[in-house]
């Protein structure tokens, strides 16, 4: 051991960087650069938000409060909007999963001819500006009475998530190894048996991770809301912007800090959960 | 026991322009181990899918138990399957593995964990059951493999290549495993391999099969004494070659005029007739050595070019008269100097001959492309 550390030793020795300290100095300052670039903004929201009084130059606000956020709450009617985005998130969910699943299984496992284009045209809601596909959405939705249900702004919204799911899920299905079915299918399990015990706990992690995505996308969705949207769907995104629009800063910054929490937390959730591994292990006892 | 298990019944199969079986016929009797021996591309594992249901026959039945299964789907056939990449379900602790046909059979729990762990103790696994699949050795997975496929005492069980991703001395260990769990459950079970020595070692009877067709089928003994065509012959046991020509045919024996000598040897199928060109086979553990003896006109002299200890014998590698390089095996009594000339003998009854112009192509089949078959003396 020690016989061939001391004929490696030598071997390694470097030359010795002239500036030791430039290269850490630039990566730090490089690093908050990005962070004050990408941080900043929150903490305008938040300040103003949490603060009243905060005019001109001043650095923090004269007090702090909860008032925008009472306002926010009595005026806007926040827990019903809250109500609107989830129920349209869940919506868009399911919408995107029962239609996103079987195509992604499709593009995955089967010889379907031109996939590659089949995968672009999955893509092409997300290419194309959204006012774009807007204009044309909201012309078919008068038309079919979707405009102001539930389920015509989560329609619209699974557009845009369906594409996570469809491309999470076509990465997901083409890891599984066929030969694990053909073992299933030989211990004497039909396609269903298989299907729920063997494809579903596989594809979990893939599963939980365009869930999210899909839930996300639809909380955040703004564009595509706007001209969908009516008074009894009324989504936070476009609560935020009436707010601005009405005069109301402090209150779209306290609804906004709103909108935050459930992205956060999903990040979170996405930081911690979606590793593989972590999936498996959860489905132990299964 | 002579009663027929399993049954392949003229198979037929191609994928596109490539014809993977050109009609096979097996018949695998209760409690034996067929295996179905031969390079890649021969065929074997199409015909093991055909079994398994992995795979429809373009033509031809598979009959199981008396049954024909052709049309049965893979779930309902009631065999084991042991894969080559283990293919066990990566989100299931090694006892829910071995649980799971139990469980698609509506096993209740307690009797499948009984079962199961029972299965798991077999395999030498016991204390590892709450482990992952990505958790264990290779080895071991393989024991869960083989645990899983034999856990609901399927009446066959099949293996594909089931020790080919494992270590050589791993394969030793698992080929006794394999034999010692067929002796206790006694299935009926196909075999697919390329490595003959596993062939040879577990097999009640050997299929040889290439391009498709299946040249012999006989026990060990048989395939690796008495080879059928020179596929066989070259293809088990890796024997010496020699080429020479038919001087005459008589009962199933071949006299064949070498540039040394004339040897006296068995045929099979395709013997070369006489005055055509002949191709010998003789292992390396029935070539003697002759010094001392007369200049026999049965007798081959070659220089030793090179030995290789085994253990309990010799390899001598040795060059002939006209540079063909042959392998003998010696007990140790026996040392040969290198560079050294001795004198050769074909132990009697030990060659085997094939008519040259069919054995050419078999032989480059069976054999990698760079040991070229010798050209006849005149070419």
């Amino acid at each position: 051991m020690s016989t061939v550390s001391l004929r490696v030793t030598p071997a390694v020795t470097r030359r010795a960087p002239r500036f030791p300290q430039l290269g850490r100095i630039v990566a730090y300052t490089f690093l908050l650069a990005f962070l004050l670039y990408v941080v900043s903004p929150f903490v305008a929201i938040l300040t103003m938000a949490f603060g009243q009084g905060w005019f001109g130059g001043r650095l923090f606000p004269e007090t702090f409060t909860l008032r925008w956020f009472e306002w926010a709450v009595n005026v806007t009617h926040i827990p019903q909007v809250l109500g609107n985005s989830f129920l349209i998130a869940a919506l868009c969910v399911l919408i995107s999963l029962v239609i996103g699943v079987p195509t992604a299984w499709a593009i995955a496992r089967r010889r379907i001819p031109a996939k590659s284009l089949l995968l672009t045209l999955v893509l092409l809601p997300k290419t194309i500006p959204p006012i774009t596909f807007a204009l044309g959405a909201s012309r078919e939705f008068y038309a079919l009475h979707l405009v102001n249900t539930h389920i015509g702004v989560a329609l619209a919204h699974a557009v845009l998530a369906m594409p996570f799911v469809v491309l999470i899920m076509t990465a997901t299905f083409e890891g599984l190894d066929e030969r694990v079915f053909e073992a299933g299918r030989v211990c004497g399990g039909n396609w269903r048996r298989n299907a729920v015990h063997l494809a579903l706990p596989m594809a979990l992690p893939g599963l939980m991770a365009a869930t999210l995505f899909a839930l996300i996308t639809s909380l955040n969705e703004f564009t595509l809301t706007l001209v969908t949207y009516g008074p009894g769907t009324l989504t936070l995104t476009v609560q935020t912007y009436l707010a601005i629009g009405d005069g109301f800063q402090e209150v779209a910054s306290a609804i906004s800090v709103i909108l935050l929490l459930p992205s956060l937390a999903l990040l979170v959730l996405i930081q911690r959960q979606i590793r593989p591994e972590a999936i498996l292990g959860g489905v132990k006892g299964l | 026991m002579s009663e027929t298990m399993i049954e392949l019944r003229g198979m037929v199969k191609g994928f596109g322009d490539f014809v993977a079986l050109r009609g096979i016929d097996l018949e695998v009797r209760r409690g034996e181990l067929v295996t179905l021996l031969g390079p890649s591309g021969c065929g074997k594992t199409t015909a093991l899918r055909c079994v398994t249901g992995g795979l429809r026959p373009d033509a031809g039945e598979v009959w199981i138990d008396g049954q024909n299964v052709t049309d049965v789907p893979t779930h309902r056939r009631n065999i084991g399957l042991v894969f080559q990449n283990f293919a066990l379900f990566p989100h299931l602790s090694v006892l829910d593995n071995v649980a799971y046909p139990l469980r698609v059979r509506g096993v209740s729990r307690a009797e499948r964990h009984r079962r199961a762990m029972e299965t798991v103790t077999m395999v030498g696994l016991k204390g590892l059951e709450d482990r992952f699949p990505r958790e264990m050795s290779g080895g071991q997975q393989q024991r869960v493999g083989l645990a899983r496929a034999v856990v609901y005492q399927p009446t066959i069980v099949l293996f594909d290549e089931p020790l080919s991703n494992l270590d050589a001395k791993l394969r030793l260990e698992m080929r006794e495993e394999i034999a010692a769990l067929k002796a206790r459950l006694g299935f009926t079970a196909i075999y697919v391999t390329h490595d003959q020595e596993e062939a040879l070692s577990l097999s009640d009877r050997i299929a040889v099969m290439e391009g498709g067709v299946v040249h012999q089928i006989g026990t060990p003994t048989e395939v690796y004494t008495t080879p059928r065509t020179a596929f066989v012959a070259a293809f088990v046991g890796n024997p010496n070659r020699l080429v020479g020509q038919c001087v005459e045919l008589q009962d199933g024996r071949a006299t064949v005029q070498t540039g040394r000598g004339r040897l006296s040897c068995s045929t099979g199928a395709n013997p070369p007739v006489a005055g055509a060109d002949a191709v010998v086979f003789v292992r390396p553990e029935d070539i003697q050595i002759a010094d001392g003896a007369p200049d026999a006109s049965d007798t081959l002299l070659a220089r030793v070019t090179r030995a290789a200890f085994l253990g309990d014998r010799t390899e001598y590698s040795v060059e002939l008269d006209d540079h063909t390089q042959w392998r003998l095996r010696l007990e140790h009594d026996h040392h040969l100097a290198m560079g050294a000339t001795v004198r050769l003998r074909v132990a009697p009854g030990a060659a085997r001959a094939f008519a040259y112009v069919i054995a050419l192509a078999e032989v480059a089949a069976a054999t990698d492309p760079d040991a070229a078959m010798p050209a006849p003396a005149h070419a």
